[in-house]
This record gives C-alpha cells, structure tokens and sequence, in this order.
C-alpha cells in the first residue's frame, strides 16, 4: 500500500488524530495566509472605529483602539504557532542533547544533570517563568528563552529514561562489538528510537506552551503590544466583557480550539505510535493552572 | 527502603543550597530598583541612600548569603525589604490560604475526575463513554483563568451563589476558585483514570474473574481501581507540589492572599527575600511530595518499588 | 462518525454557553439611587472601602505612596490641611501661623489636642515627628517635604543629632525656617507624611512601627480616626476618634478591604459588598456610568500626562521644530476618547486647569497631521527618512499600554516610527530618573497649591533630568517666583516660564487625568479634590 493512502487510513481509524491533524492544518494554513485572509492591516487603528460590534464592516468587531479582531486573531496564531514551535523545538534540543548524555555516559554526569533538572522541575513552571521573566524582562526571544529554561527539564527526563531503556537492547551491544563509537550508536540507533513518544508528547506540549504564554501575558509578562498576540488580546478583554464580550470570545475561541488540536493530536500520535501507553506522561504538572 | 529514603534525603541539600545560592544572586542581577518607585516624585540622592540603608538593601552578597543559610538553620528565612517584618510570618499567612484552595480543587478532582475516568472505561464502546472522554480533553484545553472569569461573574456576581471574592467566608470562599483549578485537572485525571482502568480491564486476571461468576461491576471496582489509582496519584503528588507556590492566576481573580499573590507582588515588589523564602519552601515541598508518592506508590504496587530504589528517582519524573 | 459529532456539538455547546453568559451580562439590576439632598448628616455606619494593596506601613515616614496616604491621613494630623474649596490652607493642629519672607514659619499650636493614647500634643512633639523624617536611620520615603529646611542637608547625611532649622519656642509655638524661600511648604505641611507621633511609643515600637500589619498601639496619631485592627492582604479596620479636636467623623468606622483588581473590585460593589470605589478598570468607566446613574463621581485631576522627549540626544537635540512636529501629530481627543473613555481633558501645556496659575490663553497645540507632516520635513526629516531608530518607552499598565499603542500609531501616520518598550515598574522608574529613555510616558501631579510643584522639579535646571532641558530663562523666572509673596506676580512668573516651556516642547503634551469615583446610592458628602485624595470623616450614610 502507498504510504500516502496508508496515512490516511490510519488517520482514518484514528479519530483524534484526524481531528487533531485537521485543526492544526487549519491553524497553520491561517497563520501562513494570514496577509491574505485578513481583510486589514492587524495594527491599523481607527479611533472612530471604536469597538465595533460584530457583523457588517468588521466580521469580528473591532477593539477599544479601532482595529479589526478579526484580523488581530487569524495574525495571532503567527505569533502563538511561532511561539510553541520555537519553545519546542528549542527545549527538544537541549533536552535530547543532555538527557542522551546523562542516559548514555551515566554516573557523575547523569547525576549532575539530574540534580539540576530536579531543581527545574521542583518548581511549577509559571512561578518560574514569572521570575526568570522579572530578569529578562518581556518580549517575544525572551519569552521563548524564558519557556526553554522551564521546560528543558522535562524533556530531558524522557529521553534520557528511554535511552536508558534502549541502551541495554541487544542491538546496541551488537553495534557497539561492530565497532561503531558513542556517536553513531548515539545518532545511528539510539535517537531514532527514543523519539516515538517524545513526538507525541511533544503535540500535546504545544497546547500547554500556547497557554502559558497566555497565561503570561494576562499578566502583563508577555509578548509586547502592538502585536497581536492572543494572550495580550485575552488580557485586554477582561475588562470588556460586559460592554464588547466579543473581545473576549475571538481570542478566547481560538486559544481553545488551537489548543484542542494540539491535544487531539498528540493524543492520536500517541496512540498511533505507542498504543500500549498512551497516555500523557505526568510531568507537565507545573502549569496547574494554564 | 530506609537507605532509600535517606539517599533522597540526602540529595534535599544540593538542591537546597543550589536554590538558595540562585535566589541570593536574583538580589543583585534581576533589573530595577524599588527605592526609586517608593520615592517617585521626588528621588533625592540623600534620601535614596537612606532609604536603601533603612530596608536592608545595601548588604554584599556573600554576607547576604551566608547570613540566609545561617538564618535557615535557625528556621528564620529573613526580613522582608517592603513589609520589614519575618519573612516567616508572611509565608506563614498566604500558606493556609492556597493549601484550602488546592484542597477544594482536589476534592473537585477526585469527585468528578475519578468517576468521570472509570465511567469513560466501562462505557467505552459507548456513546456516553466517547462523550465523556471527549468532553474532558475539551474541558483541559480550557485555560483555568479564563473559566475563573466566567464563574466569577456568573455564579458570584449574577446568581450570587457564592461569595465573588475574598476569603471571609469560609470554606465557601473557595468553592469558586476550587472549581476553576479543580475541573481542568480533573479532566487530566479523567483520562489518566480511564486509560489505566482500560488496560486493567484488558488483563487476564480480571477476565477470569468475570468469567468465574463474579459480578462484573465488583472486579472491576475492586481490582480496577486500585491499579486505576496509581498514575492519578502520582498527579496528585505533582499538584501538592504546587500548592506551596500558589495559584497566581486565580488567586488574582479571586483575591485570595495565598502564595501566588505573595510571589506575584514579592516579584513586582523586588522584594527578594520573600522570593527567596518562598522559592526555598516550595522546592523543600515538592523534592518532600515527590518522596512520599514514591513510597505510597511502591506500597500500592511492590512491583514498583524496586524500580524506584533501584533507579533513584526515575520513577518521579 | 458518532463520536465526531459529539465532538462538533460539544464545541458548539460551549461556544453558545460563552455567548450567552456574555450577552446577558449587560444589565445590571441597579439598587436604590436616593440622593439625599439637604438632609442632616447623621452618625453611624461602616464605610467598606478597597485598597488595591497593604501599605507599606503605617508610619508617616512611608507616607509617599498613595495607599499609605488613603489610610494614613485618616489617622494622623499635621500642623495645617488644604481647603481645595478656595484653594487655600486651613488650620489643623496649627490655630494660626506667621510667615515671613516666605522662609520663616511660626506655628501657634491649638492646645489641648490629644494622641490617641490620651497624650497632649506639644510643639516639642511636632519637632520630634519632622526632626525623626529627616533622621538617616528613619529612612524617610517622604524627607523631601522638609529638605528645604534649614539644616536638613546636614541632618540627612548624620552630620548633626538634630535640625538646626525646627525650633520650640514655647509649649505651644514652633518656629521652621528654610534654606531657601518656597510658596509650596506650607502646602507641603498638610501632606500626611509630615503628621505628628508619639515619640515615647515610636521608640518603643522600633522597627515594628515600620512593618506592614503593625498592631493598633503602635499606630498612634492624632486624626478622626484611630486603627482598630490590620491584618495583611485582608483587610485595615478603623474606628472613630471620640477625642478629636476637630469636627468628628460621622461614620462609626471604615474596613479598608484589600483587593488586588480593579476588575474584582468593580465585581465586589456590583454585589453590593463594597460601598466606595476610586479605581474603576479601563473598559468599564462608560458602562459604570450608566449602569449606576447619579452615582458617579468625576473629578479632575492636578495631573498633566505627557511623553517625555530627551533633548540631550539626537534626533530631539536642538530640534524644537521635530519636537512640535510630535505634538501637532496627536489626536488628543481621540485618545481621551478612547483610552480614557471621555475622562480626561486635553492638555495645551503643563498645568492643569483648576490651579490659579492654569492659562487659558497659553498657545498650546492640536491635532493637525498636515502640519505636523510640514514640520517634520522642516526639521530635517521629510517622510520620516533619516530618522534613527526610537523607542516609547512606559511602565506596563494596561492603561498606559494602550495609550502608548495609541501614540505609537498616531506619530506612524505623520511618517515618525517607533517601537513600543514596556518595562516593569521598578525597571521603569529608575531608567527614567536616570534620564536614559529617549520616549518616555509619564505622569507628574501637583503636590502643593503652588505650579512650582511642577514647574520646577520637571524643568529647573537643577531639576531630575528627566528630559534634560535646561533654559536660563525659565530658571530665573522660576526662581523668582518662588521668593515674591504677592499670588498674582507669582501667577504671572509662572505662566511665562510655562509658555516658554511648551513653545520649546521637550514633551509631547496629552492631556489630564479625570478620574471617577463610584459610591453607592446611600453614601453622602463625599468631597473630591484635585490631589485625588478623599477625606473620609466627611462621608456619612443616609438611611
């Protein structure tokens, strides 16, 4: 069977992961076309404009300054999607390159970095966040610094615990008698491996990376106006319930479907890729309130 | 098993001196200066100076540092800089207030989240299963903050059923704020629940049971829950872990003075010593929660045990 | 395929659940709004009032921020008060006082008044209360009221055990005098931070006094009302002073209720659990009007909002036209439209309307883009090109977010990029006393009946260097001022330096603050003043 149609049976079969893959589709294709979908310029005021309701010029309504919210959410989920992605990927990396060191060399080093990620992890991750920020200051780059500091740890804990289960696989020893070095058993045929879960977990970590910044920004420790982040926009609308509840849906309503995706997808991976275990590890208890 | 505990014991001072070295340097690296916010219209460079000298702030960090572990020792954290009083007696008074808070949203979560989870399992080639576990990923992708807002203005401002903020009146207080932390995460150990409970009810033991006779709902309540309850206790331990740091967020909305208020403003505030002794009480608590799960985990499944001793402290991640 | 839909239906459910709760939200059942027109102040009654935080402390030395001075001025009393009736200072503890050459000051204290403890207070306890202020080890927040004292300098830096300037005549008479002549010390008197205390129980309370949450006696002053009961991040009981010298307090007492947000805040009164507010949250001051009509207090403030232009370094060194051209390039309506939600009057210059010294006829500026387009091209700068990167800078408030967003897109339309820099209050503060920010927002008030207050501190040359403006002109104008003892020549030294100030714009002008107060329906005699500070031993409630 091609691997094309082969996919899409499983997504087929795979009821969150075809949710999931066709939110998040959806959500990136926004955020790619944003310049094309919105119908304004996000930052554009016009103060006669003043919140709008609702229906005719503006789909959306528009906020205090005037400008569209349609258009601020569809350029809201560049920033969020660029913001998750980096933190993930960014975390992933170091935690993959400690986490292997400390699972494959153990002993002093595996203790070190241990010790250290045990430091990390004793704190629930906007408490540290909040105090890293007050250091860095708000803003975009440090936002995601901010989130790969807090969130290394966890990843390095899960690779390094599935190195250390694969390392003892008869494979390895093979490989290792073969002649080949700690880095190519390393690259060759222990990350390879290890990944499995690490994807899927790495889905769901989206969802909560994308509240956090939200989360985040509700406290005026976010990424900084004028862009429209859905965080800012979310703290923004606090005070509007009453009189424009819409600034407070949009931006709402799409932090929670995009996070639902997310969900939804790396629940299916998980399920696709590990069906025996497949639920969420339970390390991510720090963002108890996210 | 007593060499394991005093192992983890053990491991308790690096990582105590390390927090306590790291918040010692926030003193002197983390921008901003309070004394010119106090002073506002009118800094004058006499006045500034004695001020500064007046709260505390003009101590070098090493004298800074070591007169902290020497307090610590004594069970003193400091001098707040802003309140001039025991650092002690703050945390002493925002602690009961989150620890009610993370009570009540525990409670919630075990009511709903536990029997939500199992029903989810029994009923899973079900309609009202699927709805269930739908419903709860739905339910965790919901920012708690955001549900705080809304149940404020519905239930405590418009219906008025429970008091909009605050903490005078009792229990009921946190009856609100309880739900809004409560729910998401019961939503986490709803589907931690079913899964476990999914994979018991797939094991032979269980299946011979039924098939000897014995009343389905009765194996399933007696050897599905408890394997059922392992990983929602290991979630329970996390979030035990953060009551001691509070809930910043919804203490916020609901004007609740517990830690994540204090941090929040000892932040705003550079107020570094209060920072300093949360940070060192919440990690004290959570390397403490994170040991005593473990051994409530092992005596649950012996089988764990051994992999916890044996490979430290893996099985806490 | 039936799980799906669930899923559909189950979103859309909760999509609905928001849109209605949200919609429904909008009326708000009013409760009973009586204005008890001409009736008689009557005794009695709790006024719950919400501070956004403790104070720091209840000491007067830590008298420079607004929470303490909500609470403090309530329990202490100083030496005279100011009447914003007739702009003028009244007696307080002082029956009657000497000036001469605006530099000495002889204070007849009334006798008899008492602590309360039950001590008398005596002019030997005013000089220990102002000598204690400028005391290094005090640590005084609020020194600056005295440091135009005689002997202050000295006295701050530990050089001397007392103030050469602060003499006990008699039992009852003091006499102040001053390095140099100012209008604005008198007025600085009635600042609650220069209150009297009790030495016997300050030194025995040591550092106690200074801590938040100090027990009630500890807290001992001479005001209408006396501390019954602080406990942290709850709540500030006071009760009233049956002893007081003065006209006594209607209300039997206040509980300051401390909540953190303005948005809870707003929530509590609605659910009739507060009955006094003074900060309403941005967003809801339109709607509070109509939802609580006849309620609604507004008040103008001696507050001039502005976004500083550092003339010390290009492009705004020795540009006036570039500076003018910001300043014809916004919409101050606009912005007080829509970020102050219509509280606010448009700024022409510094001063408020409301001082003596306020001129209506100062040339100001207004919205113009055209102009401001002309002027920009003048300057140099033709569309913008050549302009080096700048960045507006303000500490992070939602109020003064959106106004930056505001400003930042109004100098865009006229071709004058920025980007938006918001910082942490403390990180804030000190990079602008440092005169580090090139754009800045900032807010100063009025502290004494005198425009001096302002005037001098922002652009005196010996001023903080905010903007680092100096101009000869404006020190010898402002210095003059501050030693003629006739008003109206004052007056007229001040809006001069004024004019020549706002024609140099080392600022882009916005506007002046109204703020609004919401009370509840039986809440009576509330007065506002310019200082924004609300007595509360005037309020009495109605049936």
């Amino acid at each position: 069977m091609p691997p094309v149609r082969r996919f899409i049976r499983i997504l087929l079969t795979v009821k969150p992961l075809l949710w999931g893959t066709m939110i998040a589709a959806v959500i990136s294709a926004a955020s790619v076309l944003a310049p094309l979908i919105s119908p304004v310029d996000p930052l554009a005021q016009d103060l006669s404009a003043s919140l709008s309701a609702p229906g005719g010029q503006w789909i959306l309504g528009t906020d205090a300054l005037g400008r569209d919210v349609f258009s601020r959410v569809v350029y809201g989920s560049r920033i969020s999607l660029a913001f998750a992605f980096w933190v993930l990927t960014l975390s992933l990396l170091t935690g993959t390159v400690l986490g292997t060191v400390a699972g494959y060399f153990g002993g002093i080093v595996d203790s070190v970095i241990m010790r250290v990620s045990d430091i990390f992890l004793s704190f629930p991750s906007l408490l540290l966040a909040m105090i890293i920020t007050a250091f860095t200051g708000p803003g975009m780059v440090n936002l995601v610094g901010v989130f790969v500091v807090v969130y290394w740890a966890v990843f390095a804990r899960l690779i390094r615990g599935q190195v250390i289960s694969i390392k003892s696989m008869p494979y390895i020893d093979a490989a290792r008698i073969a002649g080949t070095g700690p880095f190519g058993i390393i690259t060759k045929h222990l990350l390879p491996n290890c990944f499995s879960p690490v994807i899927a977990y790495g889905a769901m970590m989206m969802g909560d990376f994308i509240i956090g910044e939200t989360a985040l920004s509700f406290l005026g420790l976010g990424i900084q106006p004028p862009k429209p982040s859905w965080g800012v926009m979310l703290a923004d609308a606090r005070n509007y319930l009453f009189t424009a509840p819409w600034l407070m849906l949009a931006p709402g309503f799409a932090v929670l479907i995009t996070v639902l995706g997310f969900n939804l997808l790396g629940d299916g991976l998980g399920y696709l890729l590990n069906p025996k275990q497949h639920e969420r590890v339970g390390v991510s208890y720090g963002n108890t309130e996210g | 098993m007593v060499r394991f505990i005093v192992k983890r014991l053990l491991a308790l001072i690096p990582i105590l001196l390390g927090i306590s070295f790291v918040s010692s340097m926030l003193f002197y690296i983390v921008p901003g200066d309070i004394v010119t916010v106090m002073l506002g219209q009118h800094v004058d460079p006499l006045t500034y100076a004695n001020v500064r000298k007046a709260l505390g702030l003009d101590l070098p960090f090493w004298e800074n540092f070591i007169r902290f572990i020497q307090g610590v020792f004594c069970g003193d954290l400091g001098y707040s800089y802003i309140q001039q009083r025991p650092v002690n007696q703050i945390i002493l008074e925002a602690v009961p207030v989150s620890v009610k808070m993370g009570i009540m949203a525990l409670l919630i979560n075990i009511i709903v989240g536990i029997p939500a989870g199992i029903l989810a399992a029994i009923n899973d080639k079900r309609i009202s299963g699927r709805v269930l576990n739908s419903s709860s990923i739905i339910i965790f992708s919901f920012p708690a903050f955001i549900a705080a807002m809304f149940m404020q203005l519905i239930l405590g401002v418009k219906l008025g059923w429970f008091p909009v903020s605050g903490s005078e009146k009792g229990m009921l207080s946190y009856v609100l704020p309880g739900l809004a932390l409560g729910l998401p995460l019961s939503a986490v150990n709803a589907r931690l629940a079913r899964a476990s409970m999914l994979e018991v009810m797939t094991q032979e033991y269980i299946i011979s049971a039924i098939s000897r006779g014995l009343p389905y709902r009765r194996v399933i309540i007696k050897h599905g829950l408890r394997n059922a309850l392992i990983p929602v206790l290991t979630n329970f331990g996390m979030f035990v872990g953060a009551f001691m740091s509070g809930f910043v967020l919804t203490e916020t909305v609901f004007n609740l003075p517990g830690m994540g208020r204090l941090v929040f403003s000892a932040i705003n505030a550079r107020d570094f010593p209060v920072l300093r002794g949360i940070l060192f009480i919440s990690a004290l608590f959570a390397v403490l929660t994170n040991l005593l799960v473990d051994l409530i985990y092992a005596r649950l499944d012996p089988r764990i045990a051994t992999v916890i001793v044996g490979e430290n402290t893996d099985a806490a991640g | 395929m039936r799980r799906n839909k669930k899923l559909i239906l189950f979103v859309f459910a909760c999509f609905l659940f928001f849109a209605f709760f949200s919609t429904g939200c909008g009326s708000s059942n009013v409760t009973g709004v009586t204005t008890a027109g001409g009736q008689q102040p009557k005794n009695g009654g709790i006024l719950r009032y919400p501070l956004l935080d403790d104070p720091i402390s209840l000491d007067p030395a830590n008298f420079n921020e607004e929470l303490g001075i909500e609470v403090g001025k309530e329990i202490y009393d100083g030496l005279v008060e100011l009447d914003f009736d007739k702009n003028v200072i009244v007696p307080a503890h002082a029956e009657k006082w000497d000036i001469k050459d605006n530099r000495v000051f002889t204070f007849y204290l009334r006798p008899g008044t008492k602590f309360h403890n039950g001590k008398e207070v005596t002019a030997e306890d005013f000089r220990y209360s102002f000598d204690r202020l400028l005391d290094p080890d005090t640590g005084a927040t609020v020194a600056w009221i005295l440091e135009n004292v005689k002997g202050a300098a000295a006295r701050m830096s530990g050089k001397t055990e007392d103030t050469e300037g602060i003499k006990v005549i008699d039992k009852y008479t003091l006499q102040i005098t001053l390095e140099n002549p100012s209008p604005s010390f008198l007025s600085w008197l009635a600042h609650p931070g220069a209150a009297v205390v009790d030495r016997e129980t300050v030194e025995k309370a040591g550092k106690d006094f200074k801590a938040t949450g100090a027990r009630p006696d500890i807290v001992v002053g001479t005001g209408p009302f006396k501390l019954s009961r602080w406990i942290p991040k709850n709540v500030i009981k006071i009760v009233r002073n049956e002893e007081y010298y003065g006209r006594k307090a209607y209300l039997d007492g206040v509980d300051f209720k401390i909540i953190p947000d303005t948005t809870t805040i707003l929530n509590e009164f609605r659910a009739g659990n507060l009955d006094f507010i003074d900060h309403i949250p941005p967003g809801q001051k339109s709607l509070v009007e109509k939802e609580f009509p006849g309620q609604v207090i507004r008040n103008t403030i001696w507050n001039i909002e502005f976004i500083g232009l550092n003339v010390s370094k290009p492009p705004f060194k020795d540009n006036v036209k570039l500076r003018q051209a910001l300043n014809y390039a916004i919409d101050r309506d606009g912005i007080i439209r829509v970020v102050l939600e219509g509280n606010g009057v448009p700024a022409k210059g510094v001063l408020p309307p409301g001082m003596a010294e306020y001129n209506e006829n100062l040339r100001g500026y207004t919205y113009d883009p055209a102009k401001a387009s002309a002027f920009l091209a003048e300057a140099g700068y033709p569309g913008g090109r050549g302009l080096p990167p700048l960045e507006l800078a303000y500490n992070v408030r939602e109020q003064n977010q959106k106004l930056a967003e505001a400003v930042q897109a109004q100098l865009q339309e006229v071709g004058f990029p920025t980007k938006l820099k918001g910082m942490p209050l403390p990180v804030y503060q000190r990079e602008v006393g440092a005169g580090a920010l090139s754009m800045f927002r900032l807010a100063w008030s009025a502290d004494s009946l005198d425009a001096g207050c302002i005037l001098k501190p922002l652009f005196g040359s010996k001023a903080e260097n905010f903007f680092h403006y100096k101009n000869p002109e404006v020190d010898r104008l402002l210095d003059k001022a501050q030693s003629v003892a006739e008003q109206g020549e004052r007056i007229k030294l001040y809006r001069q330096a004024e004019q020549i100030i706002v024609d140099e714009a080392p600022a882009i002008w916005l506007f002046h603050p109204v703020n609004l107060y919401l009370k509840a329906g039986n809440i009576q005699g509330v007065q506002t003043n310019p200082m924004d500070i609300v007595p509360l031993s005037s309020i009495w409630i109605s049936g």
